[in-house]
């Protein structure tokens, strides 16, 4: 007995070592174990679960330690409090001018266990501080059946309503005034979806339709009779409704993803925008070319050189006319949040057809930082005859870039040329960002 | 040394994602008795009401672990012990809280106690009859990704236990070492969406040791690879590719057919197949059950974890592995313990020297290397049959509780008596270790002892049952 005594004692002794009770997680074992007593639950009252488990946890484990462990531990809470399923905040501007703007996301995957189907989907509402807010879901879609080659199906269903009070319009072309500057509010839903097929060497087939209602409700700033009338602006106070449906084609090489060397997309696509109501009906050709080039010897890495084609088109049919808050624009940052002509104003210039070439420099200095360098060109043009490499604008620039995971989740620059100079800076941590129609613009 | 050690040039690791070997590798038992798997419903589990929750087929590819089951270390304490997390356990691991645990995820017990049949899986499987299988590897930490994942890139994970990104610049990985040693480490992630796991913060300003999914291929194509290289599969669903890693609920079939294809690169030429050792290893076991209890770790590396207070004694939940080269012979079955630091371990006994003087950490120092498997003098090109072969499970191997309890049981049952003796005599005095014949004895006396002895771990009709 006393030998069955010791084995007991030094069992007990030897596993009262392995481990001891936590104060931060005492408190989550007894969440768990309440939680098993009233099982079952939905899947969703479980993500919410774990939710109310972790995040105080993760939290508590923050101040129990000190130094560079409490940093490690800080970033663990940050990956539960950010990211995952359930209920996050979702931080980051909405369009160019929005200032900076917060709100929540809600983030669940699922996959189908009858079903060779994969599912993402988020809803979230973002607001900021100058009125501007945006509220809507997506749900991404993925076939998951049997692939030898990595490449599946996907697509997109979404719904967004943006309020976005104050956006710049400096009058349509290429030759607009800086001087010149009103102030239009937008409401706008969008509601679609998108499919993306993998086709053999690179290529993709796509195909979207999209609902999309626009209420375009004042303009206030200088109103000058020469720049802001219903004959010159189209669609100026107008409301419009569309069914617009197009697709395309896409490449991509390598098709598997390389690090160093020459990489390249082509993203094309056709999309017939029918007005329901008006004379605002119209077709869009789009192409977008890309390539990167990443220069290294065996050792060091030398950086990027990066360059993008842009190019778009827009008919009208005979007594057509393409709204102007339709219309592309360049200039600082567009509304999809691209960067092009950076040292311009933000939606600087605006017309149906436009032709840009970029080129970029990016090389990484230390940790997730990077130097940027670029020289932006391009034009805008009321008639497709006018697109040429005639009358362009120029942006030179440089400044810096955060990455995760060679991601860019904060941009800050200085460009100058053309009008002047610009100062920008660019933070999204959002886990949701919404998508982008191919054609709205 | 082996045989094949002399030719070998190239080490290349695939590491995937949270699957135990009897989830993944069990039922391969069926086909060769070495195989330290299951046959048919072989171990239990028992769930919060006390249903016992066999081992059985039935996995699926996804949409059955919705709720990710737990694998952060209190829950793994959970899983192997069958009590609390800091609460003391009594004895070696029992492997008892599989079922519960996943309860407390919000997930359905018996889902977690259910496996691949061989057909499912049928590259995996195909590698596995072709080359040859780890029966003992176990996952490093009993714990999560990040600290697992440390291990094979560091030899340890610095008592992190945590889900915190291993960010230690200035510590040697076995990247920085290979290259110290005038060789050649790198890490091959799939894509900058994917990235990699826990070194993300690492890609930017060292690149030399990265390169991306085309990388390897056109490396291996090229027989370019470096000395070492850490493979990662894509972790997310993102734009056309589906994530591939096997992490629950990813799609299973996905990462099945990633493991076929790294193995393919390094046959798309044969001067790099004829002198590559190539290791597909999960990280961890990912909750999901496995039966064969983790011993304890000889050599602690001396790293403690503060918060929670963890010492690491024991090994993480045994993990699927798998050594392909053509050196090794078709259908061996290893016995040899390896752990995660056994990936840093290899590479440096094949190109630094021997780890014991040269690696940096104590558990490397010690982890068995896989130079053992590389027997064969001559290369062998033959190829895997892909096709699936269905198995027929043994509807007599239902429960070894009805097996005779092993000298090991019966002085768990002694402990746990002596201890039971001080909480509860008039109960102790009830139950008679003598009369303990069989396994299933053996648990439900455990159970009902425990039941008294940690009655804040027990919930009615929780207990041990091998």
């Amino acid at each position: 007995m006393k030998r069955q005594m010791a084995m007991a004692f030094a069992a007990l002794t030897f596993a009262i070592s392995a481990s001891a009770a936590d104060p931060c997680d005492l408190p989550a074992a007894n969440k768990n174990r309440v939680w098993t007593i009233h099982r079952p639950h939905s899947w969703l009252a479980n993500v919410e679960h774990k939710q109310y488990v972790e995040v105080p946890r993760t939290w508590c484990h923050i101040w129990e330690t000190h130094g560079i462990d409490r940093v490690q531990k800080a970033i663990d809470f940050g990956r539960v409090f950010f990211t995952g399923d359930g209920l996050h905040p979702a931080l980051g501007g909405i369009v160019p001018g929005s200032g900076f703007a917060g709100g929540l996301t809600y983030n669940l995957e699922r996959a189908s266990a009858t079903l060779p189907l994969r599912y993402a989907g988020s809803v979230e509402a973002r607001g900021s501080y100058n009125g501007f807010w945006t509220a809507g879901s997506k749900l991404d879609i993925w076939g998951s059946g049997n692939s030898r080659n990595d490449r599946h199906i996907h697509a997109l269903l979404d719904v967004e309503h943006y309020e976005l009070p104050q956006l710049p319009y400096f009058g349509l072309g290429n030759n607009s005034l800086l001087a010149n500057k009103n102030l239009f509010s937008l409401a706008q839903t969008i509601g679609g979806g998108n499919i993306e097929v993998p086709l053999p060497a690179g290529f993709f087939i796509t195909a979207d339709v999209t609902g999309l209602w626009n209420s375009q409700l004042g303009m206030r700033g200088v109103f000058s009779p020469t720049i802001v009338t219903p004959a010159n602006t189209p669609g100026l106070g107008v409301d419009t409704t569309y069914l617009a449906a197009g697709g395309g084609f896409d490449w991509i090489y390598p098709v598997a993803p390389r690090l160093k060397g020459i990489s390249t997309s082509v993203t094309t696509g056709y999309h017939v925008f029918h007005a329901a109501s008006g004379p605002y009906s119209f077709r869009r050709l789009d192409a977008l070319w890309q390539s990167r080039y990443t220069m290294a010897t065996k050792k060091i890495e030398l950086g990027t050189i990066s360059a993008t084609v842009r190019f778009v088109e827009a008919y009208a049919p005979a007594g057509n006319a393409i709204p102007f808050y339709l219309q592309p624009t360049i200039g600082g940052t567009d509304i999809n949040n691209v960067d092009v002509l950076r040292s311009y104003a933000d939606y600087r210039f605006r017309a149906p057809n436009l032709l840009t070439l970029q080129t970029e420099y990016e090389r990484t200095i230390w940790g997730p930082f990077a130097l940027l360098g670029f020289h932006d060109v391009g034009r805008v043009a009321e008639q497709r005859s006018d697109i040429g490499i005639v009358h362009m604008r120029h942006s030179f620039g440089a400044g810096f870039i955060v990455q995760v995971g060679s991601l860019p989740i904060m941009k800050f620059y200085y460009a100058w040329a053309g009008e002047g100079t610009h100062t920008t800076y660019t933070l999204n941590t959002n886990n949701f960002t919404f998508s982008e129609p191919a054609g709205v613009f | 040394m082996p045989a094949g050690s002399d030719n070998l040039k190239h080490i290349v690791v695939l590491m995937m994602e949270n699957r135990s070997f009897d989830h993944l590798f069990g039922y391969l038992k069926l086909e060769n008795s070495e195989i330290d798997g299951i046959v048919g419903n072989d171990y239990a589990n028992l769930d919060s009401t006390g249903e016992p929750c066999r081992t059985t087929d039935g996995a699926i590819y996804q949409g059955q672990l919705v709720a990710d089951p737990g694998h952060d270390v209190d829950d793994v304490y959970f899983q192997m012990f069958g009590v609390p997390f800091g609460t003391p356990a009594i004895g070696d691991p029992n492997m008892s809280g599989f079922a519960q645990s996943y309860e407390q995820q919000g997930g359905n017990a018996p889902d977690i106690m259910r496996c691949y049949r061989p057909e499912q899986v049928p590259n995996t499987a195909a590698l596995a009859r072709h080359y040859a299988v780890c029966n003992k590897w176990f996952s490093s930490v009993a714990g999560p990704t990040l600290p697992n994942r440390a291990f094979a890139h560091f030899g340890t994970s610095f008592g992190r236990l945590d889900m915190s990104p291993v960010y230690f610049s200035g510590k040697p990985s076995i990247y920085q070492r290979l290259r110290e040693a005038g060789a050649q480490g790198k890490i091959y992630y799939y894509s900058k969406q994917s990235g990699t796991m826990g070194l993300t913060f690492l890609l930017n300003n060292q690149s030399d040791y990265f390169g991306l999914w085309g990388d390897f291929e056109s490396d291996c194509k090229s027989d370019r690879l470096p000395q070492y290289s850490f493979v990662e599969p894509p972790y997310y669903d993102n734009g056309p590719v589906i994530a591939a890693d096997q992490h629950p609920d990813h799609d299973v079939r996905a990462g099945d057919n990633f493991i076929r294809q790294v193995y393919e690169a390094i046959r798309s030429n044969d001067n790099t197949w004829h002198s590559t050792l190539l290791l597909v290893v999960w990280d961890e076991h990912g909750g999901i059950f496995d039966h064969v209890p983790p011993p304890k770790v000889d050599h602690p590396d001396g790293f403690t974890s503060t918060a929670p207070l963890y010492d690491f004694a024991y090994y993480g939940v045994r993990v699927p592995a798998l050594a392909i080269s053509p050196y090794i012979e078709k259908g061996f079955v290893s016995q040899t313990l390896f752990e995660h630091a056994s990936l840093p371990a290899t590479a440096t006994m094949q190109f630094i020297g021997d780890p014991k003087a040269e690696a940096p950490y104590e558990r490397e120092r010690n982890a068995n290397t896989l130079l053992e498997l590389l027997t064969l003098d001559g290369p062998r090109d033959d190829l895997p049959d892909w096709s699936a072969h269905p198995v027929m499970l043994d509807p007599t191997a239902v429960s070894s509780s009805a097996h005779d309890a092993a000298q090991l049981h019966l002085d768990h049952v002694n402990e746990v008596h002596a201890v039971l003796q001080q909480r509860d005599p008039v109960l102790a005095a009830t139950m008679d270790p003598g009369s303990v014949k069989t396994e299933g004895d053996a648990a439900q006396f455990v159970a009902k002892a425990m039941a008294v002895i940690h009655p804040e771990s027990t919930e009615p009709g929780t207990g041990v049952r091998p």
